[in-house]
C-alpha cells in the first residue's frame, strides 16, 4: 500500500472492511510517516468530539422562550377551531338561503302567539350556541 | 411514558409544563449545535428560537414514541444551512482561498482546546457543519449525506479536508 492520506482518516473512523484495515495496520507497521500522522489524526478526532462550551453563551431566556412557544401552540390551535368569524358567514347563508327564510315566514304566519313558542325556543338554542362558542 | 413522548404529550395538549420542559431538555443543545453551525451567538439564538417554534408546530405530526433530538437536530441543521447559504456574500462555502491554505506541517502538531475551537471557526462554514455532526453528533457519513443532502463522498472530502487543515493550521500555530 502506498501512503494516502484518505485511507489513514478511513482507517481511524472505523469504516474500513476488516480486511482493508489489516493493510493500513501492515502499513502503519513499516510507514513512521503515516503512523504520526495516523496518531495526529486520532487526537484530533478525540479532541473534537469533546462536548464544546460555545461563548458567548447564550443569553435566551429559557422561561420567556417557553412562554412564546404556548402562545405560538394557542395562536395555532385558535386559527384551527371554527370561530366566531365562521359562525357569522354560517348565520348570513342561512339568512340569505331561501329554503330557510320561506319556511320562517310561513311560521310568521301563524300569528303572534303560535310563532311566539317557536321564537322563543329558536332564541334559546341560539344563546346556547353563542355561549359555546364564547366559552371555546 | 418516556421523558420525549411525555413533552409531545404534554405539548399537544397545549399545557405549560410542556413546552417548560420542552425548553429545559433542549434549548441548551441546540444552542450548541447552532452555534457550532454558525460561529456566531445572535444567530445561534435565532435559530434556537425557530427551531422550537417550528418544532411546535410540528408537534402533532411528530411521533412521540421516537426520541426528539434527531428531529431538532434536522431542523437545526436546514436552517443552518440556509443561513450560512444567504450570509456567505462572496465567501465560498466549501473551500478555502489559496492563501489561506497552511503549509504541511513540518513537526508534529501539538494544540490546546482553544486552538482548536479557533481553527474551526475559520473552517469553511460546509467543512464545519459536517465536522461538527460527525464528531459532536457522532454520525455516519451516510447519515451526514442524508441530513445535509450531500452525496457521500462530498461529505467524506469536507471531513477530510477539514481535518487536513486542522492539522497543518494547528501545526503552524505551535511553530
Amino acid at each position: 500500500m502506498q501512503c494516502s492520506d484518505d485511507l489513514v482518516q478511513l482507517y481511524i473512523d472505523g469504516t474500513l472492511h476488516a480486511a482493508e484495515a489489516a493493510v493500513v495496520e501492515a502499513h502503519l507497521e513499516t510507514c513512521p510517516s503515516c503512523r504520526r500522522r495516523a496518531a495526529t489524526f486520532k487526537a484530533l478526532c478525540w479532541d473534537l468530539s469533546r462536548p464544546v462550551q460555545p461563548t458567548p453563551a447564550s443569553s435566551l431566556d429559557p422561561d420567556a422562550l417557553a412562554e412564546r412557544l404556548l402562545a405560538e401552540h394557542r395562536r395555532l390551535q385558535a386559527s384551527h377551531a371554527p370561530g366566531r368569524g365562521a359562525l357569522g358567514l354560517a348565520l348570513l347563508w342561512l339568512t340569505a338561503n331561501p329554503a330557510v327564510v320561506r319556511p320562517l315566514r310561513t311560521v310568521g304566519s301563524l300569528g303572534h302567539a303560535g310563532a311566539g313558542g317557536l321564537l322563543r325556543a329558536g332564541h334559546r338554542a341560539l344563546r346556547r350556541l353563542l355561549r359555546r362558542e364564547g366559552g371555546g | 411514558m418516556d421523558r420525549d413522548s411525555t413533552i409531545i404529550e404534554l405539548c399537544r395538549q397545549g399545557h405549560a409544563a410542556g413546552f417548560t420542559r420542552l425548553v429545559a431538555a433542549y434549548q441548551e443543545r441546540v444552542y450548541r449545535t447552532a452555534y457550532a453551525f454558525v460561529q456566531n451567538r445572535e444567530d445561534a439564538q435565532d435559530l434556537t428560537q425557530e427551531v422550537f417554534l417550528r418544532t411546535v408546530r410540528a408537534i402533532d405530526s411528530l411521533d412521540a414514541s421516537r426520541p426528539l433530538w434527531p428531529w431538532l437536530r434536522r431542523v437545526t441543521t436546514n436552517l443552518a444551512l440556509t443561513l450560512l447559504k444567504q450570509r456567505r456574500g462572496h465567501l465560498p462555502l466549501d473551500h478555502l482561498p489559496e492563501a489561506a491554505l497552511p503549509a504541511e506541517p513540518a513537526s508534529e502538531p501539538a494544540w490546546t482546546l482553544l486552538d482548536l475551537r479557533q481553527a474551526l471557526a475559520d473552517l469553511p462554514p460546509l467543512w464545519r457543519v459536517v465536522v461538527t455532526l460527525r464528531h459532536q453528533e457522532d454520525l455516519s457519513y451516510e447519515e451526514i449525506a442524508r441530513l445535509t443532502e450531500l452525496p457521500v463522498g462530498t461529505v467524506k472530502t469536507y471531513l477530510f479536508r477539514a481535518r487536513r487543515f486542522l492539522r497543518a493550521r494547528l501545526a503552524v500555530q505551535e511553530e
